[in-house]
């Protein structure tokens, strides 16, 4: 029997040449990152009596710390910024190499643009996004900080192997339907326990011809399906992306012809229609011209899920010679510096602040709450990671999400708008 | 590694709660960086207000499908703790959850039909024994089972969690080595 992709990820891990669904192994881990919460990692080490919290790392190379989630500190009892200094003591006094402070951008797509994962790897980072690598064909996962901490000491970690659910994308997306739909369509079409446990891994015509970062947006939010593993095949574009960036040489994993799936599930790009899940999650989700009543309040383009190249520049052609409704107040994160960068040198940040756009600079803060919060009553339309009940301030608050382009097209008009109009 | 976990009872009142209660209504990330005990006072605010002045020690949350879904923070599970839940037992638990509440050695378990055998205020008890997660309802009598918890985690829950156990073979090295 053959064998899926996160089933030949965990079985070269783990020094095996056979592993299926449903075994338990112990895998060797290339690479892992964490972000400011490696001070809590260090107090509850010390707490649970290991003497000098944080001691001992298998290999400083294969970790990356950073500061992304309120960065630079700021909230007003200053918690955050006492945090950040003990951050940086622990990675002074172990002497980690690739620490990225305030100046970086969000852990994921730092170690995207860095090149600190690659295909056929696996990949730990304490943050549930980490599926996100699935996009470039890396075996990517969350940890808790403590398992971590078991990572850090050993190089190492259990796992399960995964079940696989076989997604099958066919057809060409249509004018205006992004990744994000094709998530969207999914988790209203399937519910968000699809993929729970297990590996989805994604084929089929459209997934072919998706860009990169359609495929990684897809990964990311694939966690809100309860993924463990969410795997593209590695092609000419993952290649491309990859190959100048990688810091260690990389096989990617392919599946086998008679791989094993738990179920198959055939999905019509081509019917795919700019889609909205309406608050507080993500199980309910119309096409965007059915929420046209719904007035915006807010508007927000990035976070590690929609903060990439592609997500700007369609941002841009959407609001360009445009001004963002005066009612609205429309924020863009990229994801990274470099993407800020190539973003700016498209001329898409000049386009964004000419239309009135907020474009901020690369971290966390607009998807989970530490700016652009909402008040009570308030609405927002976002393409960020998530919707969830007060994640962006006050519970009684309304956050809807879609794609950058419905978006883009919301915040011009001050109410949720199918972008096709625009395009 | 062989090691044999031992039956645990957890009983306590049930608060209910439905499906997805995902990591931000546990954990409000507004509230998540002022400490726990602040934190205390705003967990699980955006279903159910004031939830910590309803909890005794001991108390089992019953919920429904998909507990713990979203974000990976762990106050979410440190939380329970706080709180002075005994035991979290949930149709279907993410995996994040779980495996953080394993590893934390704050107890979290699946056992599909759970929600429907449990109403706010009952009297609660869940028996974890080597071939089953099994719940009571001692209120009522009824009953339902979930999948034992996996081998390879039963030294984490024997230690207590998995610092407990790193801080165990990291001195295991020191004897042995010396």
């Amino acid at each position: 029997m053959g064998m899926t992709m996160a089933e030949k990820i965990l079985a070269r891990h783990s020094g095996r040449k056979v592993v299926s669904a449903g075994d338990y192994v112990t895998a060797e881990v290339d690479q892992v990152c964490i972000y400011d919460s490696i001070v809590e990692l260090n107090e509850d080490m010390e707490h649970a009596g290991l003497e000098g919290g944080l001691t001992r790392i298998w290999d400083k190379d294969r970790i990356v710390v950073l500061i992304d989630h309120s960065c630079p500190a700021m909230d007003k009892n200053v918690n955050s910024a006492i945090k950040h200094v003990k951050e940086r003591e622990i990675v002074k006094r172990l002497g980690l190499p690739h620490f990225f402070d305030v100046k970086a951008g969000i852990c994921h797509q730092v170690m995207l643009d860095k090149g600190f994962v690659a295909p056929g790897e696996l990949v730990l980072v304490a943050d549930s996004h980490t599926t996100i690598y699935g996009g470039v064909n890396c075996g990517g996962t969350g940890v808790g900080e403590q398992e971590l901490a078991w990572v850090l000491a050993k190089g190492s970690l259990w796992f399960m192997v995964p079940p696989a659910v076989k997604m099958n994308v066919s057809g060409r997306l249509g004018v205006g339907v992004m990744g994000k739909d094709v998530f969207l369509k999914v988790s209203g079409d399937y519910g968000v326990e699809v993929g729970s446990y297990k590996s989805m891994e994604w084929s089929g015509d459209a997934i072919s011809a998706m860009s990169l970062d359609g495929r990684i947006c897809i990964a990311n939010q694939s966690v809100e399906l309860g993924a463990k593993f969410s795997l593209f095949e590695c092609d000419q574009k993952v290649l491309d992306f990859v190959t100048p960036r990688a810091r260690r040489p990389f096989t990617p994993v392919a599946p086998d012809a008679d791989a094993e799936y738990e179920s198959v599930i055939e999905i019509d790009g081509g019917k795919i229609v700019p889609l909205v899940a309406q608050p507080h999650g993500f199980e309910v989700v119309k096409p965007a011209d059915q929420y046209e009543n719904v007035l915006i309040n807010e508007a927000i383009v990035g976070g590690c899920a929609n903060g990439r190249l592609e997500d700007i520049a369609m941002a841009a052609k959407i609001l360009k010679g445009r001004k963002v409704h005066h009612d609205v107040r429309c924020i863009i994160g990229p994801a990274s510096w470099e993407i800020y960068m190539a973003a700016m040198n498209a001329g898409y940040l000049q386009t964004l602040i000419e239309a009135e756009c907020l474009v901020v600079h690369p971290h966390c803060g607009p998807c989970t709450g530490v700016m652009g919060t909402l008040a009570p009553g308030e609405v927002c339309i976002t393409s960020t990671s998530r919707n969830f009940k007060g994640r962006m301030g006050s519970p009684e608050a309304f956050i809807y999400l879609a794609s950058p382009a419905t978006v883009a097209a919301s915040a011009v008009t001050g109410h949720i708008t199918d972008p096709r109009c625009f395009l | 590694m062989e090691t044999k976990i031992g039956t645990r009872i957890y009983q306590g009142k049930a608060h209910t709660f439905g499906d997805s209660i995902n990591t931000d209504v546990i954990s409000p990330g507004r509230w998540m960086r002022e400490g726990l005990e602040v934190l205390k006072l705003h967990t699980m605010e955006a279903v159910r207000k004031d939830f910590y002045k309803d909890v005794a020690p001991g108390d089992i949350i019953v919920a429904g499908r998909n507990f713990g879904c979203g974000s990976h923070r762990e106050p979410a599970n440190s939380i329970m703790k706080v709180l002075g839940i005994s035991a979290i037992v949930a149709d279907s638990v993410a995996r994040l959850y779980f495996r953080n509440g394993i590893a934390m050695g704050i107890p979290v378990f699946s056992a599909p039909g759970v929600s429907k055998i449990v109403n706010e205020g009952d009297e609660v008890q869940v028996k974890v024994t080597e071939e089953a997660v099994e719940v009571t309802n001692i209120t009522t009598g009824a009953k339902v089972f979930g999948k034992p918890i996996p081998e390879v985690m039963r030294s984490v829950v024997e230690a207590g969690g998995i610092l407990a156990l790193l801080k165990a073979e990291m001195e295991h090295e020191k004897q042995t080595s010396s």
